[in-house]
């Protein structure tokens, strides 16, 4: 009985400790092929797994909402609101990230979204050049090459926002000293008030 | 135990920040001249503590030491660690501006009575006394953080109430391992510098 207990509560704790440690959490985000795409990590590159992720509007409505996979990674549909919107990603015992995802985030994925439809499939099997002679919409076609060049440039935009997230010795170092001023300040304000106050 | 800008409810706010400016004036009060140095020394080790992460499973958890700062400075653990919240809000991002109240009140709270409770027993003579209290001391501060976090996440609507035990549970480790660390920081202390905790200095 006692053992079951305690292999219960060993367990609850093991499930538990990966919301715990998420000490803080930061969220990243994209717009591509009319979803919002992004991750969810903490400092030191650990993934926030099997967490809530909603995207809000101005006004602060749930437009939809995803849980986060394994791996901390997440898609949404994108919304058919006004930008700015707020993606809120919740971990659980008072841990929460946002990220803005403005008009200029938003904006050439919105129009490609609306152009999408009208131009159907069978145009982006069609050769280039025939597409303009037939003065077709390039849209998609060039979306596609463009998203194409610029993958890795966000693959690189996602390992920044990922070291960024990390403490570094300069903030330590700087907090140390920052402590180390506010005792000289208190020294300071004491020893006045020791010796009388000034003439 | 730092929680997050934008998930607590106004009263929940300014409740926080009433305890804790309540605290930080009484802290602000005991500190003398002499005291100084030892609050901007525990603020120190507090900011500094929190970025070192121990494994613990398959998971890390990284370390608090309320408990040892309640030890050895009583109320002026409220300013010593508003200073290192501030700090870490600042540089790291670690809770925010808005919650400091709240973070600095579930910390210092549980420090403070830590050492009402156990400081006494820690100048006793012989060693169990002292490294049982030391331990308690350290593990009841991570104890009463981690529930005064989940009563805050459960009056802000966040959490129901059995949520806010799994954040107790969840820290489980964490108070273990506080309970060691100031077990071995006040035994250390008794021995190097008996002063610190309120014993008579060391005769060479």
């Amino acid at each position: 009985m006692r053992l079951t207990i305690s292999a219960v509560l060993f367990a609850l704790i093991l499930a538990l400790a990966g919301a715990a440690q998420a000490h803080r959490i930061s969220v990243y985000a994209y717009v591509e092929d009319g979803q919002i795409k992004g991750e969810g990590y903490m400092p030191g590159g650990g993934k926030v797994s099997n967490q809530q992720v909603q995207v809000l509007d101005a006004g602060g409505k749930v437009l939809a909402e995803a849980k986060t996979s394994p791996e901390g990674a997440f898609s949404l549909p994108l919304p058919q609101a006004k930008p700015p919107l707020t993606l809120v990603l919740s971990a659980g015992a008072g841990h929460r990230a946002t990220y803005k995802l403005s008009a200029a985030d938003l904006g050439v994925a919105a129009t490609a979204a609306k152009a999408a439809p009208a131009s159907a499939a069978p145009t982006a099997a069609k050769p280039v050049a025939q597409a303009v002679a037939a003065g077709q919409d390039l849209g998609p076609q060039i979306k596609k090459a463009v998203e194409q060049a610029v993958a890795p440039l966000r693959a690189q935009l996602a390992e920044m926002a990922l070291r960024s997230n990390e403490v570094s010795l300069k903030d330590i170092v700087g907090g140390l000293g920052w402590i180390v001023g506010l005792l000289g300040l208190a020294a300071y304000m004491k020893a006045r008030k020791m010796a009388g106050a000034p003439k | 135990m730092h929680i997050s800008e934008g998930v607590l409810s106004g009263p929940v706010l300014a409740g926080g920040a009433v305890i804790s400016a309540a605290g930080l004036a009484l802290g602000l009060r005991s500190i003398d001249y002499d005291k100084l140095p030892r609050v901007a020394l525990l603020s120190a080790v507090f900011f500094v503590a929190s970025l070192i992460h121990l494994p613990v499973g398959p998971s890390s958890i990284h370390l608090v030491l309320n408990g040892l700062v309640g030890l050895i400075l009583g109320w002026a653990a409220f300013p010593a660690l508003f200073v290192g919240l501030v700090l870490q809000a600042v540089l790291f991002q670690f809770g925010g501006l808005t919650v400091l109240g709240v973070n600095t009140a579930t910390m210092a709270l549980p420090a403070v009575l830590g050492y009402y409770l156990f400081a006494p027993l820690l100048r006793r003579d012989g060693k169990t006394a002292p490294v049982v209290a030391a331990f308690a001391a350290g593990f009841c501060a991570i104890f009463f953080s981690a529930v005064l976090t989940g009563l805050s996440l459960y009056f802000s609507g966040e959490a129901f109430l059995g949520a806010a035990w799994a954040i107790v549970a969840a820290n489980f480790p964490g108070m273990i391992l506080e309970g060691l660390i100031t077990a071995v920081a006040v035994m250390f202390l008794r021995k190097v510098k008996p002063e610190l905790l309120g014993m008579r200095p060391r005769v060479e």
